[in-house]
């Protein structure tokens, strides 16, 4: 990394698994630090080298909550949590807590390699993201230029075809908003449509494939079923 | 109850006591107090009663009032008894004829038995000879002057107050037309206004409205009256014994011991009243006793208590004697004569052996006491009040037996044979229980009516009409009872099962907390009880329930944790492999590790999926949705599946929005598993039908697929771990239609499953929401 900050933490009380995210990370390149409980993870988080952390929540000790709530008030990196806890609450409550992503396990590694790239490029983009230039839009790792019709993940270029980019441009005006089919259509294509429902699907698809860590749980572009589409606002 | 004590007795300021000497003081206290109430009330009814029986009647009145006279001569009695005498002896002087006696006791004015002679004159003389025995009184009679009758000391009659022999104070003096007479030398106001009324005090000729007779203008009287009468007796041996001639003398004896007997009473009042006022100071002590004298009748049985309070109503009650008389005379009075006349009736009344009762039809006894009812209740009543002992006896009697007993002890009549009865009967089942009720009042209802047939008819007298009345009024009284306590059963019962109904339709909502507590001698209260258990065991039920659906929750998320750890290894170092150069087979094995891992996973998933379900743990986000939209888009979503599996699918779902209420997310997860299913499990190359339709405020979602396989007959689809081929073992783990099941019941609607031949049908069924 640019700042030399490329250690990554892993701390689970399963040794096997923090093992096994410590192989696939520093296949990666990335340089892996190792604690087995919360109380370990506060004395390693102090490694000026360090990038990221990936927590586990149920641990002996020090629970990973309880972790993230200190190495807070020290430190400003991506956390990102594990946990075998998959309900929305748990989710929503690991990142009110301060942790940019949560991860459910079992998680594949792939995924998690990709999560990982992806907070530690969204940080080190974070000043040219405080100095985007007016008119830019912002959401998540998500940004989108309406004059040069760019998007970019994570601060890398996202190649969409015309009509992906019109799909893009109007969800990214509106994120939050549910679009129907027809909708999207007609203001994309500029035409009624009478049987719009799969073609927008299809586009809808192919735009995950692109934008998404994990395009079979999309965290942005999602289908709000028996109503329409729309784009997942993020901090 | 002695701790109670002890509590009053603090209240009240005593030293502390050790509880031995507070507890006697407290039997001392309570014992006084009943005393005090038991003499109290005595002394008050026995005083109280003596004052209604003597001043109720104005007669009564004016003999209080003569008796606190100093001298008897000033009493209204005293005027009254003069003016007898005087109207005796004008009638001696005037030749009519004297009667009987003045008063009975102990004065023998009677010329019946001094002379056989029935003449006037005879009649006349005996008396004068009797009269002149008393020298209490002395009297002349003179006819034109010339003396006819006269004591022996007034042969000259005094003509002034002066002449009145020795030891007189009073002189009466006639003279033919006007009465004058001297007390202690004055003369007094006799005639008042010259009118006499009423209320005039002497009853004498001279009156404006009281005048003579020729005859009687002729007398004239003298009569002296000694300052204080003296008993004068004679022994007239000859007709067996001493007679006493000394009417003024009792006179005066019987005011005065009536001033006695009245400052007697006066001082019982106030002793009882004193005596009451201090029960009333120590009512709680006495409320004590009270409770100590209940808790001893409690022990003897309720019908002992009844027929000892029955007999003393019988024997100390004074049995109405002299009421038989008046009635007797009056049932003669009343009836006809002219019904018996010449009967042996007749004769009866004569020797008096008539029974007056068995002459008077029922409407004569009737009219007799509709006139005479509250006389003859006054009578009795005041004759009762000449028995003081036994009435008190008979008061303390009932309130000891009764009145104490009743209100002290709960339902009293429980112990005893009537008691003992009815919980055996209680021990009966209730439906022979309710059938007696029919027969015990018909069989004493019977009995009534046989012997109101002999009263009437058959046993019109002697001892047998007795005995029968007397059964009349025991069935009677038995036949009213029983109904009574009946009638009162068939209310608590009523109520009772007002009670049960509304306990049950309670237990029937779920209700199963409260039970409901019927007293156990009530009708229904086994079955209260019975309802009472299986409340309990629904209780029971529920909360074992709850606490296995807490703990199953709690073993979902344990196991979770605990399966999801190990998975992630697996999952992690299988892909770390997969990422290696491997020489086969070893690369062929990993390819089948991650596979099954995957389906590892997925699989877990679904488990846990179902499980919240199940346990009603699976949060649900509802909201208005459209129904066909979201078919349309899951087919959309699915297209590359549907078009990978060769099937064809046929879609039949209206453009117009169907708009129902659920939760997005969960509702797609349902389509997913029906149509991954259909897609999975159909023959190859045949159609799947998808239709979505509305009818009756309900749209429907079907899939139609011809299985590839037989289909079994009676399998519940939506069961865990249920394949519709035993043998298989694809990538399904067996949930999908039962997670669909759940999620389709947890957002409101319904998933029903039918199979025909191979034709396997799932329909969705959701109500739909009113539009927005």
């Amino acid at each position: 990394m640019a700042d030399g900050r490329d250690a990554i933490l892993v701390v689970d009380d399963d040794r096997e698994i923090v093992g096994a995210i410590a192989a696939a990370l520093e296949k990666e390149g990335y340089r892996c630090l190792r604690a087995y409980d919360g109380m370990e993870a506060l004395d390693r988080a102090l490694d000026p080298g360090l990038g990221l952390i990936l927590m586990d929540v149920m641990m002996p000790r020090m629970d990973g909550l309880s972790a993230v709530l200190r190495i807070r008030e020290k430190r400003n990196l991506p956390i990102i949590l594990l946990s075998a806890k998959s309900e929305e609450s748990d989710k929503v409550l690991g990142l009110s807590m301060g942790a940019d992503d949560y991860l459910t396990k079992p998680f594949g590694i792939q995924e998690l390699v990709a999560r990982v790239r992806s907070q530690l490029r969204r940080y080190t983009l974070l000043g040219d993201v405080n100095a985007a230039p007016a008119g830019v839009l912002v959401n998540g790792r998500l940004t989108y230029d309406p004059d040069s019709r760019t998007l970019t993940a994570d601060g890398e270029a996202v190649r969409l075809t015309a009509t992906e980019t019109g799909i893009v441009e109007l969800l990214m005006r509106n994120p939050g908003r549910v679009f129907p089919a027809e909708e999207i259509y007609r203001r994309v294509w500029g035409e009624e449509a009478f049987s719009s429902e799969n073609t927008v699907m299809v586009h809808i698809r192919r735009i995950r494939e692109k934008i998404e860590l994990n395009p079979r749980e999309p965290d942005y572009l999602k289908v709000v079923w028996g109503i329409g589409y729309k784009m997942e606002r993020h901090g | 109850m002695d701790t109670k004590w002890n509590d009053t007795a603090d209240a009240g300021g005593m030293p502390v006591l050790p509880a031995r000497q507070k507890k006697k003081r407290g039997t001392l206290r309570a014992a006084a107090a009943f005393l005090a109430f038991f003499l109290g009330v005595g002394l008050l009814v026995e005083s109280g009663l003596f004052f209604w029986a003597n001043l109720s009647s104005s007669g009564g009145r004016q003999w209080l009032e003569d008796s606190f006279q100093a001298d008897y001569q000033d009493t209204r009695e005293f005027r009254s008894r003069m003016s007898n005498y005087l109207e005796t002896l004008i009638t001696m002087g005037a030749g009519g004829p004297v009667y009987g006696a003045y008063s009975g006791g102990y004065d023998g004015y009677d010329p019946g038995w001094a002379t056989s002679d029935p003449s006037a004159g005879a009649k006349a003389a005996a008396w004068a000879a009797q009269m002149d025995l008393d020298k209490n009184v002395l009297f002349s009679v003179r006819v034109d002057g010339a003396v006819k009758y006269a004591s022996s000391e007034m042969l000259s009659p005094p003509a002034q107050p002066a002449d009145l022999p020795e030891g007189y104070n009073f002189l009466l003096l006639f003279d033919g037309k006007k009465v004058r007479a001297w007390k202690d030398g004055r003369e007094l106001d006799l005639y008042g206004d010259g009118y006499y009324t009423e209320n005039s005090d002497w009853y004498l000729p001279g009156y404006k409205n009281f005048t003579l007779s020729e005859e009687a203008s002729k007398v004239q009287v003298a009569m002296a009256v000694a300052e204080t009468p003296r008993q004068f007796i004679q022994g007239s041996y000859e007709y067996g014994g001493t007679r006493q001639y000394n009417q003024l003398y009792w006179l005066k004896e019987n005011l005065d011991g009536f001033r006695a007997n009245v400052t007697a009473h006066l001082v019982r009042l106030g002793a009882g009243a004193a005596l009451a006022l201090l029960y009333v100071l120590l009512r709680r002590d006495k409320q004590r006793a009270d409770r100590a004298l209940a808790r001893g009748t409690g022990k003897v049985w309720f019908e002992v208590k009844l027929l000892a309070a029955a007999l003393l109503l019988f024997c100390l009650l004074p049995r109405p004697a002299y009421l038989s008389e008046v009635w007797s005379e009056l049932g003669y009075a009343y009836s006809s004569q002219a019904a018996y006349a010449g009967t042996e009736l007749e004769e009866m009344i004569e020797s008096g052996t008539w029974d007056s009762a068995a002459a008077l039809s029922p409407g004569e006894t009737f009219v007799v006491l509709a006139d005479n009812g509250g006389w003859m209740l006054r009578e009795y009543l005041s004759s009762l009040t000449d028995h003081p002992l036994p009435l008190l006896t008979l008061f303390w009697g009932l309130y000891l037996l009764v009145f104490n007993d009743l209100r002290y002890n709960k339902q009293p009549w429980r112990h005893g044979i009537c008691g003992m009865l009815a919980a055996k009967e209680l021990k009966l089942p209730i439906q022979r229980r309710l059938m007696r009720r029919g027969v015990i009042p018909l069989v004493l209802g019977l009995l009534w009516a046989v012997s109101f047939i002999l009263v009437m008819w058959v046993f019109r007298d002697g001892m047998g009409r007795v005995v029968v009345w007397f059964a009349l009024l025991i069935f009677g009284g038995l036949l009213l009872a029983v109904l009574a306590a009946y009638a009162r059963r068939a209310q608590e019962m009523a109520i009772d099962l007002g009670a049960l109904a509304d306990q049950t339709a309670r237990l029937r909502a779920g209700q199963v907390e409260d039970p409901l507590d019927l007293p156990p001698q009530h009708d229904l209260a086994q079955m209260a009880d019975d309802l009472n258990h299986v409340q309990q065991g629904l209780h029971q039920a529920v909360e074992e329930r709850t606490r296995s659906e807490r703990m199953k929750v709690e073993l979902v998320t344990n196991v979770s944790h605990d399966l999801k750890t190990p998975l992630t290894s697996i999952l992690s170092y299988t892909e770390l492999l997969a990422q290696e150069t491997l020489e086969p087979p070893a690369s062929e094995y990993v390819a089948i590790l991650n596979e099954k891992t995957q389906r590892l996973r997925t699989m877990v998933h679904d488990v846990f999926e179902v499980s919240k379900a199940a346990s009603g743990q699976l949060p649900v986000r509802l909201e208005g949705l459209d129904f066909g939209r979201l078919l349309r888009q899951t087919l959309a979503d699915m297209e590359q599946a549907i078009q990978d599996s060769g099937m064809t699918l046929r879609p039949s779902i209206p453009e117009e929005p169907v708009p129902i209420t659920a939760d997005s997310d969960r509702l797609y997860r349902v389509f997913q598993n029906l149509l991954g299913n259909a897609l999975k499990y159909s023959l190859p190359g045949s159609r799947i039908y998808l239709s979505l339709s509305v009818a009756e405020g309900k749209a429907a979602a079907s899939i139609k697929n011809t299985s590839a396989v037989e289909l079994r007959p009676g399998v519940d689809y939506t069961g865990r771990f249920v394949r519709g081929d035993e043998s298989r073992s694809d990538g399904g783990s067996g949930l999908g239609l039962s997670i669909a099941d759940s999620f389709t019941r947890a957002c409101g609607g319904t998933l029903d499953i039918t199979t025909e031949a191979d034709l396997f049908t799932a329909s969705v069924v959701f109500p739909i929401s009113p539009e927005a």
